[in-house]
């Protein structure tokens, strides 16, 4: 497993995105710029999708086909989840974590999932 | 530091006033309860009269809230001298407990309650939020499904059991949800919007140390530009921010208190925007049609109406028992107004046939879930999502019935309109349907379509890179189309 490098626009993303819903878990996916290839994964971007019922399918497949799309037109490609669960105590990853997680990898070797601690 | 009032330049009693809308609506704006409330408990104390009492208590939860346990435990004091041995006192001290993570004691302390008031909903409903903090999530459920067998009408407690639910990934179950007494009328006038509302656990760990809690400094900007980027994306999230009536999320009896405290950010304006629901046609032609009518009461008129739309939807109505039970209800309400008495109420019932199905309980409470708060469009969508996701022909056809339903109750639904196009397209797409359902599915797709894109043009008039994000919406419509055929 190579090394993930993060930048700081996506890593501020996921913090605000975080922070304007304290009391939701939250989710979103990871992008990267850079050519495929290579041993490591350099995360440049972030969308964040959800706030509510984020183990519900049609929301989720949807935000994840639009950003699939914008991801095309922008020559960026999608390398990573990221989630934070609403409680403090526990940061472990849930089961539509792991299932979105793994169609993700599925297309992308080096996928990455990040759990935040809040 | 400024004070409130000199801020905004407001009177003591507007700030009352405010505090008391805020709780008349159960909003869950903390911090804007603790600045507002704590000034007017230090400076105006003499003033309030009697009102300080309630205030205290509103103020008390929401420094729980705020992890501000020095103010907390003052108004826990005050209240505690004054309505000493009092059951509703003992519930918050309880809850400053379990805000400090000390849920043995907090859990002895209902217990203590219970044993002296066995019917107390309050103590038992924090019990299960205690599990629900701890993460013991199947024994919340269990715990909530025995209390729901006792308080059936209990609409908050519905909708928590489907969150946990949701969160166990047991999306049958969610059907259970959402039984609710009785429509009342105000939700014509207002959406649950208890959709949105964070059911989440609280920080205990920041009220241990008096310390301030981690707040993070960012501009409104910032925050800003993080959902302008982020919000196109999801645009469906942000139009159901919007279609929400209330500015701010529902205080649930619920809440919890392990959730972290960063995040007490300016609040973007524009997420609290409200959103004027379009009149209910068919609802609107009937209380036209009845009004006339003083002998029917206001929950009677509902209750015809939402046959009507039930034909429309070509919902099945469960068992027989289930429809006394609801009749009964109704007399027994109407009985008590002196409206209307049960004898009339058979002619209501015999417009509809009555068709005993054999499915589980689930699905009688589902049906049972629309008859009684068919206004919501949030509810309805959120079921339909839940179909949607339980997946399977009967299924996906039930989730585009919601949908549409939800649309009909709110067209300004962007999540139940995405919801119609996929469940058609799906459906369309399956090889197992008749030629003539999938002409009819493409026809409900490509509608939607349309009005999508067209939603998005509007959205995006005006600024100049929503561009890009109407263009990836087509793209993405097109290649959801591919699929299909």
């Amino acid at each position: 497993m190579g090394e993930v490098e993060l930048s700081c626009l996506a890593y501020v993303k996921m913090y605000l995105h975080a922070c304007l819903f304290p009391r939701c878990s939250v989710n979103g996916v990871l992008l990267s710029s850079t050519p495929a290839g290579g041993s490591g994964t350099d995360v440049t971007d972030c969308v964040p999708l959800l706030h509510s019922h984020l183990p519900l399918a049609p929301i989720t497949q949807l935000a994840l086909t639009q950003v699939d799309v914008w991801c095309a037109q922008t020559q960026q490609r999608i390398v990573g989840y990221y989630q934070a669960n609403a409680s403090v105590s526990d940061s472990s990853p849930t089961p539509c974590a792991l299932k979105i997680a793994d169609k993700i990898a599925e297309q992308c070797s080096n996928a990455v999932m990040l759990m935040v601690r809040r | 530091m400024a004070s409130v009032s000199e801020l905004y330049d407001v009177t003591w009693e507007e700030m009352r006033d405010k505090l008391r809308k805020w709780r008349e609506d159960n909003y869950r704006n903390s911090e804007q309860i603790v600045d507002v409330g704590e000034e007017l408990i230090n400076e105006h104390a003499s003033k309030l009269g009697d009102d300080i009492w309630i205030i205290y208590e509103q103020v008390m939860v929401a420094a729980l809230d705020c992890s501000r346990d020095d103010l907390a435990w003052s108004c826990l004091q005050e209240l505690k001298r004054q309505f000493p041995g009092s059951h509703r006192v003992k519930r918050l001290a309880g809850m400053r407990l379990e805000a400090l993570e000390r849920y043995e004691d907090a859990n002895k302390l209902y217990e203590a309650i219970l044993q002296e008031d066995p019917t107390n909903t309050a103590a038992r409903k924090r019990k299960i939020a205690i599990l629900k903090a701890q993460g013991k999530s199947t024994e919340a459920i269990r715990e909530l499904n025995e209390y729901l067998e006792q308080f059936v009408g209990d609409q908050e407690a519905w909708h928590e059991l489907s969150e946990l639910y949701i969160n166990e990934h047991e999306p049958r179950q969610v059907n259970l949800r959402l039984i609710s007494q009785w429509v009342d009328l105000t939700a014509l006038k207002r959406d649950g919007g208890s959709g949105l509302s964070p059911f989440a656990p609280v920080p205990g760990c920041a009220l241990k140390s008096p310390s301030s809690p981690i707040v993070f400094e960012a501009s409104p900007e910032m925050a800003d530009s993080l959902i302008q980027t982020g919000c196109w994306m999801t645009t469906t999230e942000a139009a159901k921010c919007q279609t929400l009536l209330e500015p701010y999320p529902p205080l649930s009896p619920f809440v919890t208190w392990n959730h972290s405290l960063i995040g007490f950010l300016p609040k973007p304006s524009y997420l609290w925007s409200y959103a004027a629901l379009p009149p209910f046609p068919l609802i609107s032609q009937l209380l036209g049609a009845l009004s006339g009518r003083q002998e029917y009461g206001k929950k009677i008129i509902l209750f015809v109406s939402l046959f009507i739309q039930h034909n429309c939807l070509g919902l099945r109505v469960s068992g027989a028992d289930l429809w006394a039970r609801l009749l009964g209800r109704l007399g027994r309400k109407s009985a008590a107004s002196g409206m209307l008495t049960t004898r009339e109420l058979p002619q209501l019932g015999s417009q509809e046939k009555v068709v005993a199905l054999s499915k589980t309980d689930q699905e009688k409470i589902a049906s049972e879930l629309m008859m009684t708060n068919p206004h919501n469009h949030l509810y309805c969508e959120q079921y339909a999502e839940v179909k949607y996701t339980q997946g399977g022909m009967e299924n996906l056809e039930l989730s585009r019935k919601y949908f549409a339903q939800a649309l009909k109750l709110n067209n300004r639904n962007m999540r139940a309109l995405f919801g119609l196009y996929m469940s058609a397209s799906h459906i369309a797409a399956s090889p197992k349907v008749s030629a003539k359902v999938k002409k009819d599915n493409v026809k409900y797709a490509a509608w939607a379509a349309t009005q999508i894109n067209r939603a998005y043009q509007l959205a995006g008039r005006g600024t100049k890179d929503a561009k890009c994000s109407v263009k990836a919406v087509e793209e993405m419509l097109e290649s959801m189309q591919i699929t299909m055929s």
